[in-house]
């Protein structure tokens, strides 16, 4: 039995008004893995993402979740998108939007709102449980949303460019943040990205997009040691050849 | 306070308002104005205070607000739910907006007399009247609205495996209840509008029926102290709205306060 695939991707293309945005995309994501998937802006990256998640039907091809093909979103998947400030509703307070991220499971109030908390414990936001979005910070608001998604117990997280928009300083601590979730809650976890070195920092495996439209045209196993350690890891001398390697792969 | 805080403050507006009036009743008094068809604004008040304390004002007012008010919540039973109706669904949208555009732009005093030939000229008619007229601007509200919620925010619904009418009712309505809300305010509007615009073609009673009848007697001061019973009412119900709107949706005013 070979079907350790959380998620597999065959043969996946998508196309708006005929124009394809992928193209014959095989991509299998085994169980537990973390895998990112760098590409230029507008390579079809988020497009793919997208088909992982069911929110977007592709023209053709089969995504499977577990072996069965899916329909649309499935329940065990959480989807954490780029414009955090877009995704959290703003007229909830942070543990109300964490709580609705249970909307459509059958639970008592109660109970939602106290795995809502513990949640936003995990994410270390517990004191901004009464606040507003729009009251926090942009990497505190994508820590709610990653307190959504940990609320819902899913298996799968898909993670759309998450910390593209939030300050330098802020994503190596949600980067760091990603890691620690990903390994004590052993989800599996695919996060899109146009940053190098944020792939090589989080991933088990880096898979390279190119061209329009957009094809995987390259992949890396990236070997360093768990748990990573910003300067230190990014230090290695494996860090650097990794880096040249998917920058060529990106350019050439 | 300082002379300049008090630009910030509403004081100005009331100070402009009282100005005016002294201006005018100024203008009277030396005869650049005719005291025959302009009564001096004291004459006018006092009219104002006469026909207050005899009951007979507050009992025309009260009727004028009660239809608009009626009609009104009728016209926003009616226009908020058809209108996101009209924002969530393609087919709904094809189907019935051309026949709103064509009826959204007659004006609702041209619909009077046909409300008149099927209605007769009770108060289902007038209520139907006041209610036509203002069902458009919420009803336009709350479809543009909807067809403008944030797709993100719509993904997320349906990311968090929500129905389509979970996403109808807790994503969509109050994402766009700002914007309905604006609707709303108009709609209130053309309500007290089209209230008094009924009463004074067709008369029997109410606010309207009492300026065009003191008009038609020739009692001018009876006339304006109307008029300036309308300018009170339509400044206090637009501050009730204003105050409702702050509170139900504080969190749209403050997170737009703070995108700023």
């Amino acid at each position: 039995m070979s079907t350790s695939a959380a998620l597999r991707l065959s043969n996946i293309t998508k196309e708006f008004d005929g124009n394809a945005a992928i193209s014959n995309v095989d991509l299998e994501i085994r169980t537990g893995e973390l895998l990112a998937i760098i590409g230029r802006s507008g390579c079809g990256k988020s497009t793919l993402l997208r088909v992982m998640a069911g929110l977007v039907q592709p023209t053709r091809g089969v995504v499977e979740l577990n072996g069965r093909p899916i329909a649309g979103p499935p329940e065990d998947l959480t989807v954490v998108f780029q414009e955090y400030g877009r995704s959290l509703l703003p007229w909830k307070t942070v543990v109300s939007n964490v709580a609705f991220g249970l909307s459509a499971a059958r639970m008592e109030k109660k109970e939602r709102v106290d795995r809502a908390l513990s949640c936003l414990d995990a994410v270390g936001l517990l004191k901004h449980a009464d606040f507003y979005p729009w009251q926090l910070s942009g990497g505190m608001q994508q820590r709610v949303a990653l307190a959504r998604a940990l609320a819902r117990k899913s298996s799968i997280l898909l993670l759309d460019e998450p910390f593209g928009s939030v300050d330098a300083q802020s994503r190596l601590e949600l980067q760091d943040e990603l890691l620690r979730l990903w390994s004590s809650f052993g989800m599996t976890a695919v996060i899109v990205t146009h940053d190098i070195d944020e792939a090589i920092y989080l991933a088990d495996r880096v898979c390279v997009m190119r061209g329009s439209p957009g094809v995987i045209s390259a992949q890396a196993i990236i070997g360093l040691e768990r748990p990573r350690v910003q300067v230190e890891t990014r230090g290695k001398p494996e860090f650097s050849a990794l880096r040249r390697e998917l920058y060529e792969s990106l350019a050439g | 306070m300082k002379i300049r805080d008090i630009g910030n403050t509403r004081l100005t507006g009331v100070a402009l308002i009282i100005a005016a009036t002294c201006v005018i009743e100024l203008l009277v008094y030396r005869q650049w104005l005719d005291p025959v068809y302009v009564p001096p604004p004291s004459t006018i008040l006092a009219s104002l205070a006469e026909t207050m304390a005899s009951g007979e004002l507050p009992n025309h007012i009260g009727i004028t607000l009660g239809r608009a008010f009626v009609a009104y919540s009728i016209a926003i039973l009616i226009a908020v739910p058809f209108g996101i109706l009209l924002g969530e669904s393609r087919i709904a949208f094809n189907l019935f907006d051309p026949l709103i555009q064509a009826f959204r732009p007659m004006p609702s005093s041209a619909i009077i007399p046909v409300a008149i030939l099927f209605l007769g000229i009770g108060d289902s008619m007038r209520l139907f009247v006041i209610a036509f007229a203002s069902v458009w601007p919420v009803l336009v509200a709350a479809t543009d609205a909807v067809k403008r919620v944030d797709p993100i925010l719509v993904e997320t619904g349906r990311m968090l495996n929500l129905s389509r009418r979970q996403i109808a009712l807790r994503i969509a309505l109050p994402s766009a209840a700002p914007a309905i809300a604006t609707g709303m305010r108009i709609g209130l509007a053309i309500a007290l509008i089209l209230s008094l615009t009924v009463e004074m073609i067709v008369g029997g009673d109410g606010l309207g029926f009492f300026i065009l009848d003191a008009e038609r007697s020739f009692q001018f001061a009876r006339m304006f102290a109307g008029i300036v019973a309308i300018g009170v009412i339509g400044f206090l119900a637009n501050s009730a709205f204003t105050a409702f709107d702050r509170k139900v949706l504080r969190w749209h005013h403050q997170s737009v306060l703070r995108d700023k």
